[in-house]
């Protein structure tokens, strides 16, 4: 009814429907300001990742603290080569991410869809690889909590590591599945050709989605791998 | 003023029939997919007052169980799951999103000069998780019942039988609607505020709903990763938060109250953030020291990260963590005392109205005062000592919650109404409503400090003979109190049976931007872009651009 | 095809959206990535005298890996600076999780220190001790000492009284 006052310039009237890109929603005035609040959407989403991968940190952290002896014990079961190769699967799966999203961002869509399809591709390897390494602890018993079977000689409480071990990395892993779905989907829209430089926002949030799970990797490799 | 009202009351009169966000587009399919912040909130509201209504049920019988300190109408087993369902309903499902996504959803774009939030879809999204997950807990009540308290600790939760797995999962999906709210509430408030509106042009219940968001996004996830946790504890016996199985459950504490401590900032900031708006309003007078204000709600939110473990002095927790958790509990209290005198000094030698809104507002800083005072003797670790799980903490958190956020709701519920609904309720029958709900709440939990401290535990349902009285006293105050929430439903429910909208835009003579809208508000809010010309406290500006705006 | 050009065109109207080629940067950074890679499993075979320098170490380079993803593969280092600031603040927060709850860990006394000699425990004479806590001596053989910690632990709940058993 009645505002406080009536702009004077035209700029911010989307009176007219048709008058402006099929992706600008009608509660935002631009483009730009739209893609700027999705970004930031996903970055606070992000936040809430690293908050929930914290929790697991820390009571992997605080196991650890308690029962040294049996966690180094118990991570000599991880095959450090496996996990080598599947950080460097994700980090050049997080290569061919970005450079997907700046093929996007550029309108190159044959190479917005081929790089889709090598981060796809290399998200897949790193679940088949990771199949392999649940296979081989499943196998010899090493398991979570009172699935926990291994026969041989061991350190009181080498159980707990194999918890923390396949909570962390199969929610992680859930974290891959789900971004490659996400992937997929992005490989249907560019195919329709949804994606240019005028508006290629889903893949940019995907591309940060991705780099997020990279990221936790990054610390999971070190932490149950490595440290001894 | 009261010609400027009648003014206004008449320019509106003039379109009676206007399409407005409620009678614009009809049908139920209409409203279940809707993407309208404004539809959105009521579903919400009503969606949580049903939630409202069951806790308080539950409240009612386990108050009729104490009457006598033997059993009366429950047995011990029944009654443990009485009060943990009553906790869990009440913060889970009312509290926490009580005031975001029912008065913020609504009231916040319009304030901001926005046609929605951020991301609409994302906002129906998180009203539907919200269902699931309130479907969810129910079932976990009808399946397997849940006695282990709302805290759910560790070794009990991780090993008893019951609906306990169920519930943590639903707790999960309950906290996921919040994240989306919160996520959506800060880009909304970074990214479409109108032309003219900057960061201290915000009305203050901006800068609530902000700090709010910020703790669901940080906070919520924490408590996602303890269900988690716990299920797998419980499904699997992993081994963390069981001592016999070479874990911690004190981690588990930890854990819960990294997030259940913000989680009560989460429910007393827009609380807070309603009674800034109400109290300059009902003065006509802008708030007293804007800027500290605005900022005591991040403080809060901040500090209110660093004092969990004042939930956890007794609980094996070390002295040395425990004194440093008591001593900056008392610096989160600097804040919230900074609101309190602000808002009072804006009351001083403002022309009070006393319309309902303002009664609530009025009680609001009552008992939020004596609920905060009452926080810093349970933060005080050697008098802790003596009051943890005493009734002395149930009327503390009552206060705050109750007395709190629910009160500022009541306040905010009063104040928008007209916005949200277009009509307006029996002043009179409000402001009885009102002395009801006040007497009878501190009737119910002002003996329950006096017990608390004599030593009456909480979660018992029996008790030492000498307690009866004092028992038999906040059994009759939650009569009360019940009977006046009732009327007060009803004062709020009957206008609604009118057909007319005749509320006018501005019934109070606010000067924020909903306010120059008509009532209810029309779907999308603004016919044009608002332009903010003047403070949303400059109640003298919007006087005189709404007589200036009557004569178009 | 036509959606894009559609899109692209109504674009030029509102604002040029100038995207960079970072190609040259990306690179730099996988190499980088790689490098560190390469640092974090050589670290990890030497020893740097506690298993807590080795942890920390293996975290620190962790984080200079993380920074540059951060920096470059998530645009950060091209944005301005509210997602940085969102992004820095998680992980504010996450460590006064951890280090707060580091610090209720690492300070707790356990009964087995806080017993004397002559079996009182934290000052408080064995006569006077509440009937359900016992002191490790006399707690028998049967606490069983798989983990170590499992024992102070429930010992420790065990001082709380009874009521409070109820959680």
């Amino acid at each position: 009814m009645s505002d406080i006052a009536m702009p004077s310039g035209g700029a911010h009237d989307h009176g007219h429907a048709h008058d402006h890109p099929k992706f600008l929603q009608h509660h935002f005035h631009s483009a730009k300001q739209q893609f700027e609040a999705s970004k930031l959407g996903m970055w606070l989403f992000l936040v809430t990742e690293i908050l929930l991968f914290s929790g697991l940190f820390l009571a992997y952290f605080m196991l650890q603290a308690r029962h040294p002896e049996a966690f180094i014990s118990a991570h000599h079961h991880l095959d450090r080569t496996m996990g080598l190769v599947n950080t460097v699967v994700l980090l050049i799966s997080s290569f061919t991410m970005v450079m997907a999203v700046q093929s996007a961002a550029l309108s190159r869509t044959k190479a917005t869809l081929a790089y889709l399809y090598v981060t796809l591709g290399l998200g897949g390897t790193f679940m088949v690889i990771k199949y392999f390494e649940y296979m081989h602890k499943i196998h010899d018993g090493l398991l979570p909590g009172n699935l926990y079977s291994y026969a041989g000689a061991s350190v009181p409480g080498e159980y707990l590591f194999f918890s923390m071990y396949f909570v962390m990395t199969g929610i992680h892993g859930i974290h891959i599945l789900a971004g490659m779905g996400v992937i997929a989907y992005l490989i249907y829209r560019t195919h329709k050709g949804d994606y240019s430089s005028a508006y290629y926002t889903p893949v940019d949030l995907t591309g940060l989605y991705w780099h997020l799970v990279d990221l936790i990797w990054i610390y999971l490799f070190p932490l149950l791998y490595l440290v001894s | 003023m009261a010609e400027v009202l009648t003014h206004t009351t008449q320019a509106t009169a003039s379109h009676p029939e206007e399409l407005n966000y409620l009678n614009e587009n009809r049908g139920l399919k209409s409203w279940l997919f809707t993407v309208d912040h404004k539809r959105i909130g009521v579903m919400y509201f009503w969606t949580i007052m049903l939630m409202f209504f069951i806790g308080g049920v539950l409240a009612l019988v386990l108050r009729t169980e104490l009457l006598t300190p033997k059993q009366t109408i429950v047995d011990a087993a029944t009654y443990n799951q009485l009060f943990t369902l009553h906790g869990a309903i009440m913060t889970f499902m009312v509290l926490v999103p009580l005031i975001p996504a029912t008065l913020g959803n609504f009231a916040m774009p319009i304030m901001l000069g926005a046609k929605d939030v951020a991301f609409p879809r994302l906002n129906l999204a998180s009203y539907y998780v919200y269902v699931c997950g309130a479907i969810m807990a129910v079932s976990a009540i009808l399946g397997g019942g849940l006695d282990t308290g709302w805290t759910f600790y560790t070794p009990y939760s991780s090993t008893t039988g019951g609906g306990v797995s169920v519930m943590t999962m639903a707790a999960f999906v309950l906290g996921f609607s919040s994240i989306l709210t919160g996520v959506n509430f800060i880009a909304t408030i970074h990214k479409l505020r109108a032309p003219g509106m900057t960061w201290y042009n915000m009305p203050l219940f901006i800068w609530g709903m902000y700090a709010t968001s910020v703790i669901q996004v940080l906070a919520t996830p924490v408590i996602g990763i303890t269900m988690v946790l716990l299920l797998m504890e419980r499904l699997f016996q992993i081994g963390i938060f069981d001592a016999n199985l070479g874990g911690d459950p004190v981690l588990f504490q930890h854990f819960f109250w990294f997030y259940s401590h913000p989680v009560v900032y989460i429910m007393i900031l827009p609380g807070m953030a309603i009674i800034s708006e109400v109290i300059p309003t009902f003065s006509q007078k802008p708030i007293f020291g804007y800027k500290p204000i605005a900022w005591s709600s991040v403080g809060i939110a901040v500090v209110g990260f660093l004092v969990w473990g004042h939930h956890m002095f007794v609980s094996g927790q070390s002295e040395f963590a425990a004194a440093v958790f008591s001593f900056i509990t008392f610096l989160v209290a600097i804040p919230s005392g900074v609101k309190i005198w602000n808002w009072m000094a804006t009351m001083y030698r403002g022309s009070i109205s006393l319309k309902a809104p303002m009664l609530y507002a009025i009680s609001f800083l009552l008992l939020f005062g004596i609920g905060g005072l009452t926080g810093l003797f349970l933060g005080t670790l050697a008098v802790d000592v003596h009051l943890h799980d005493t009734y002395f903490v149930v009327a503390h958190f009552h206060y705050v919650m109750m007395g709190g956020t629910l009160i500022a709701f009541f306040a905010g519920v009063h104040y928008w109404w007209p916005k949200m609904f277009g009509r307006m309720y029996n002043e009179t029958w409000a402001a009885i409503a009102c002395l009801l709900v006040f007497l009878g709440f501190n009737g119910t939990f002002l003996p329950q400090f006096i017990l608390g401290s004599r030593g009456m535990p909480r979660r018992y349902y029996n008790y030492l003979d000498q307690f009866q009285f004092l028992h038999v006293s906040s059994t009759i105050g939650s009569y009360v109190l019940g009977v006046g929430l009732i009327m007060m439903a009803v004062v709020l429910i009957a206008p609604l049976m009118r057909k007319r909208y005749d509320a006018p835009s501005n019934p109070w003579g606010g000067a924020s931007l909903e306010w120059t809208v008509s009532s209810p508000a029309p779907t999308h809010n603004f016919h044009h872009d608002p332009v903010v010309t003047h403070g949303p406290y400059d109640y003298k500006a919007a006087r005189a651009a709404e007589k200036a705006g009557s004569h178009a | 095809m036509s959606h894009q050009e559609h899109n692209a065109a109504l674009s030029s109207h509102h604002e040029e959206n100038h995207v960079h080629d970072h190609t040259k940067y990306y690179i730099a950074t996988i190499a980088a990535l790689f490098v560190l890679t390469a640092i974090t499993v050589g670290a990890a075979q030497i020893h740097f005298g506690s298993n807590f320098v080795n942890l920390m170490i293996a975290m620190a380079i962790a984080t200079v890996k993380a920074t540059l993803v951060a920096l470059f593969f998530m645009h950060l280092r091209w944005e301005k600076g509210m997602n940085a600031i969102v992004f820095l603040s998680s992980i504010f927060f996450v460590g006064v999780f951890m280090v707060f709850t580091f610090l209720d860990i690492e300070s707790r006394v356990t009964i087995e220190a806080a017993t004397a000699e002559d079996g009182s425990v934290a000052g408080v004479a064995p006569q006077d001790m509440p009937l359900y806590v016992k002191a490790p001596a006399q707690a028998g053989e049967g606490e069983a000492h798989a983990n170590g910690a499992g024992a102070e632990t429930k010992a420790e709940g065990e001082a709380k009284p009874e009521g409070e058993a109820k959680h």
